[in-house]
């Protein structure tokens, strides 16, 4: 199975952004974590990750803002949106009516699942 | 009614309300909008605003009382409804704010149990503990994703097995079973197929399924789950699942009964939200499906859930018999 470049982790709980990046690492795939949205953009810019696993409420920009503005430059990177929070359910249907189309798991999930999804993702 | 006492139209239990309003009219005083209950000619017991004045003579002598009955019953309906539905909006606001608290530290929390069990130099006993923890997590993080957060992936209607789901929610449970020394019989239907959203099929059984064990006494007991493939039990020929859970609890009082459905009407005075059953039979209703319920007291509890094949939004019943 070919491994993505990086796998970039967006969440403004460091504990959750830290400990996923870890799991990720054990699992032999290159990862780093921003702790808001607009972070994400300036490094998705730079590093050009091939996945994106974003919250969606964060502070400074939302996980959905930050994967519209990354997708412009980089059209094919994975993104996989993740909450724990009813009020991510609007913000994601008003950019789905939009026409933005993004796989979306809810918070808490087990890293195992997570794992699954990713690898899903690299041989799709 | 002519002829006949006031108290024809009274219930017993106001009987009393009477010589008060007669005392406050003989005192000349008038009663303005005293909201209360009236029997109708068919005993049907209808919410009426009751306002009454005295009749005077020349002299200022109470001679009478006009009376005027607003049947109320229904402005009462919609202001219960409107109570109970400002009631769910402050739920609902109340679980948005506790999602965020709750689910990223759960979120952590998982990972690192993850972490931890990874490490192979921990002794047996602690893999063990942590393999515990992990399965407890697994219940908080049901029942929050369930609650409090948004189960958006399971929304949409998809074809599933129902038994694996049942067995699996059957597994989240199995250490509390144990630990209560549950005796857990299931006889599932390996071939029931449902089309609907998994994640509401899953939270009516997991409401049902919490329900009997909570209804058992603290230690042993009984909880009997059956699926079959059928058809609707009123006779008509919509094909579906039949889901049934039964306790051996200590039943539904016969008082109780009528009132299991509503929200916010819990006999579960520390761990009752009154919105388990409610939200059950609110699933249930809006995929056509039938619930009913039969028990006695101190020989248990039955729900019974019929789910149509093909989800269809529109009419369904919820029955009850003790």
């Amino acid at each position: 199975m070919k491994k993505p470049a990086m796998i970039l982790v967006a969440d403004d709980e460091p504990l959750v952004a830290d400990t996923l990046v870890q799991i990720l690492r054990e699992e032999g795939y290159e990862a780093i974590a921003v702790s808001d949205g607009a972070a994400a953009v300036r490094f998705a810019r730079h590093a050009r990750p091939g996945i994106i696993v974003c919250d969606v409420i964060m502070p400074t920009m939302n996980g959905i803002d930050a994967a519209k503005a990354i997708r412009e430059f980089l059209p094919e990177v994975h993104i996989i949106l993740f909450s724990g929070q009813a009020a991510a359910a609007g913000l994601i249907e008003r950019a789905e009516s939009e026409g933005h189309r993004f796989e979306v798991l809810a918070k808490p999930i087990k890293p195992d699942v997570l794992l699954k999804h990713i690898a899903a993702a690299i041989t799709a | 009614m002519i002829g006949r006492s006031v108290l024809t139209i009274i219930p017993p239990e106001l009987h009393s309300d009477e010589p008060r309003i007669l005392a406050t009219i003989a005192r000349g005083e008038r009663i303005e909008h005293f909201e209360t209950v009236r029997l109708t000619k068919s005993g049907t017991r209808i919410d009426v605003s009751l306002t009454i004045s005295p009749i005077k003579d020349d002299e200022g002598g109470i001679i009478g009382a006009a009376k005027i009955l607003r049947d109320i019953t229904e402005q009462k309906k919609i202001a219960d409804t409107l109570q109970r539905s400002e009631k769910l909006a402050a739920v609902g606001r109340l679980a948005a704010t506790m999602a965020h608290e709750i689910n990223n530290p759960l979120e952590s929390v998982t990972n690192l149990l993850y972490l931890a069990r990874k490490d192979h130099n921990m002794g047996e006993r602690t893999q063990e503990y942590l393999k515990l923890a992990d399965q407890e997590l697994d219940r908080v993080a049901h029942v929050a994703r369930q609650t409090l957060g948004f189960y958006r992936e399971n929304s949409a209607p998809v074809l599933f097995k129902v038994s694996p789901v049942i067995s699996d929610l059957v597994d989240v449970y199995s250490y509390r079973f144990r630990n209560r020394d549950v005796h857990v019989e299931r006889e599932l239907d390996e071939a029931a197929e449902l089309f609907a959203p998994v994640g509401e099929f899953r939270q009516v059984f997991s409401n049902l399924l919490v329900n009997a064990i909570d209804a058992l006494p603290s230690k042993g007991g009984r909880v009997r789950i059956r699926l079959q493939s059928g058809h609707d039990w009123n006779g008509t020929a919509r094909s579906g699942v039949r889901l049934t859970v039964a306790d051996s609890g200590g039943g539904i009082a016969p008082e109780t009964m009528p009132r299991i459905f509503e929200s916010f009407y819990t006999t579960k005075r520390d761990i009752g939200t009154g919105l388990g059953l409610w939200l059950t039979r609110s699933i249930v209703q809006k995929y056509g499906g039938r619930i009913q319920v039969r028990s006695r007291v101190q020989i248990g509890t039955v729900f019974s859930v019929f789910w149509p094949r093909e989800a269809a939004h529109g009419e369904s019943v919820a029955g009850i018999s003790a």
